[in-house]
């Protein structure tokens, strides 16, 4: 290969990795006409899924109950159906934003790609010890639960024999099963939250089955070892999340895992002036178009999804979307001045940021977080100070995402929609 | 095996399932969030008493559940001359939940050759239950 070779390609939609959504986006704009091309840093398609091997995926999507690289193969075998380009082991470097992408290949050298549309689509990664400042020495043996589910899942490859793991979330669930499973002994798993983060039915089939402690309102206080992790310390945590002198627990163990949340990745939006949001991801307006016209974004680079399922749906609007771009497909309202949306009472972000195009009324569809646990409450949509949605919810809790279909009249609107997750016996009382 | 949908609660064999008059149990029903909480007791005439279900389906997990758990064989495979060192396998029906590590003794006995498609039945009757463990994803050859 000379050294200063590029290759040059041109496409209409290039969608930025092979994952969940990046496969659905590529299967919406390839149906709606548009040539599509893939680009992936992985040596295959499927991204996260391939190495979530458990159960539970694909009930909404696809009406029955699939692992995660069943879930994936579905899809990949759909797109070796048609002529969508996949750039396989293919890692993006640039991104600008008249949207020229410049990827380097192991064998083909740099390539850079001109495309009418971008959709962003390279998911998310994981907090490491590091974001939540874990005190102790720094031996060989903690590891994030992703790394060490693609280390036993995908490569073969065990951490350990004693393991504390810390987070509650699905992944740490589903991971305490994994290494039991194989062999390993999972001392247990340490939540500084009240209360479980994951699913109920991963609680019972990924620690109850198996005997495996959950300490809640603890965390890790102390790591141990030299070369190797030797112990870890475990406290408890008043309300403010500070330790309990007097509370620590002592475990003897060689491995720790840390599954303390997920960011989505931003390297490549930045360097096209992409504006983020505090959901850590770009900001969209209804179309999840960001505010660089024509790039798109879905997935869990633009909101850490729950469920996969999801992840699909928002990535095939992504998808119809870009390509509707390209083909000058006009949009459902005329440009207004952004009707901003925000998120209020027990709600953590909003999604999609801004309403850009709207006549006398259409559906938008938005996603949020409760920022809390809450029972018997009331979802309200307020502009000008005005109710004009709400619906009744049993209960929330932040671990699953919500996701409303609301019905937009301009009437009814002034420059802002807050939402609200309340008490709904304290909604009755302000009325 | 609990056919669930068959099983006479007045007369339920209490010995195949270890159970006695006056055993209970208290658990959450995990089929959906409204998680609905269970208690299934043996009464007095062997008679299988469900409560605190709000469904069929609850109710028919909380007969499962107590009488025999059963889960899903989630795990992977060695395969010989594939792109990865191992595979992705599940089990087609779910297996009985005292029986997961035997089940995965016998997975971890087994090589799979690659290429495999997704579906293929890489252990037939597996313990003699009647169940295959199939491969979760295509695997290529190197």
């Amino acid at each position: 290969m000379s050294s200063c070779q590029i290759e040059k390609r041109e496409t209409d939609v290039a969608i930025i990795g092979g994952g969940p959504a990046g496969l659905a986006a590529a299967m919406a704009a390839y149906k709606a006409g548009v040539k599509v091309t893939i680009i992936e840093r992985d040596f295959e398609l499927g991204g996260i899924l391939q190495q979530c091997i458990h159960n539970g995926f694909g009930l909404r999507y696809y009406k029955e109950e699939l692992t995660g690289p069943e879930y994936a193969q579905r899809f990949i075998n759909d797109i070796k159906n048609t002529n969508i380009e996949v750039l396989l082991d293919s890692m993006v470097i640039d991104l600008t934003p008249d949207k020229m992408i410049t990827a380097l290949n192991k064998n083909k050298g740099v390539l850079k790609i001109r495309a009418k549309a971008v959709i962003l689509a390279m998911g998310c990664r994981e907090r490491t010890r590091g974001a939540i400042n874990v005190p102790g020495t720094r031996p060989a043996g903690v590891f994030s639960a992703g790394m060490a589910q693609r280390l036993i899942n995908m490569e073969g490859l065990l951490p350990g024999k004693r393991i504390v793991i810390l987070g509650s979330g699905d992944i740490g669930l589903i991971m305490a099963r994994r290494l039991t499973l194989e062999g390993m002994k999972v001392l247990c798993v340490a939540e500084i939250l009240p209360y479980c983060s994951g699913l109920v039915r991963n609680k019972v089939q990924c620690l109850d089955d198996y005997n495996i402690p959950l300490y809640l309102g603890h965390t890790i206080t102390s790591i141990k070892g030299i070369r190797r992790v030797e112990g870890v310390t475990i406290s408890q945590v008043d309300a403010n999340w500070k330790p309990i002198e007097g509370t620590q627990k002592e475990f003897e163990c060689d491995t720790v895992l840390f599954s303390v949340g997920l960011i989505p990745e931003n390297e490549v939006s930045e360097k096209a002036n992409i504006k983020l949001d505090k959901t850590n991801g770009p900001t969209v307006n209804e179309y999840l178009e960001t505010n660089v016209p024509g790039i798109f974004a879905s997935g869990n680079v633009l909101q850490v999804h729950d469920l996969v399922d999801w992840v699909t749906l928002e990535a095939e609007n992504a998808g119809k979307n870009a390509a509707e771009y390209i083909k000058n497909i006009a949009r459902c309202g005329k440009l207004i001045t952004p009707i901003k949306t925000i998120p209020g009472e027990n709600v953590g972000y909003v999604v999609p940021q801004r309403i850009e195009y709207l006549d006398d009324e259409k559906v938008v569809k938005f996603s949020f977080r409760p920022r809390s646990p809450a029972r018997n409450v009331i979802v309200e949509f307020i502009s000008n100070g005005e109710v004009f949605y709400k619906r009744k919810k049993k209960h929330v809790i932040p671990s699953e995402m919500l996701n409303l279909k609301v019905k937009l009249k301009t009437d009814q609107l002034g420059k802002n929609i807050t939402i609200n997750i309340r008490n709904r016996e304290q909604a009755k009382e302000d009325t | 095996m609990v056919d669930v949908e068959e099983i006479d609660l007045k007369n339920v064999n209490l010995e195949k399932y270890d159970k006695k008059v006056g055993d209970s149990k208290d658990f959450v029903c995990v089929i959906c969030p409204n998680s609905c909480r269970l208690h299934v007791e043996v009464g007095p005439t062997g008679e299988v008493d469900v409560q605190g279900y709000q469904c069929k389906r609850g109710f028919e997990y909380g007969i499962q559940e107590f009488l025999q758990p059963i889960r899903m064989l989630i795990t992977t495979m060695k395969i010989e001359n594939g792109v990865l060192p191992v595979i992705p396998v599940r089990s087609n029906k779910e297996v009985p939940r005292e029986r997961i590590f035997d089940a995965i003794e016998v997975v971890n006995q087994t090589v799979a050759q690659a290429p495999v498609k997704m579906g293929d039945i890489l252990v037939d009757n597996l313990l003699d239950l009647g169940i295959h463990v199939i491969a979760s994803r295509d695997m290529e050859a190197k």
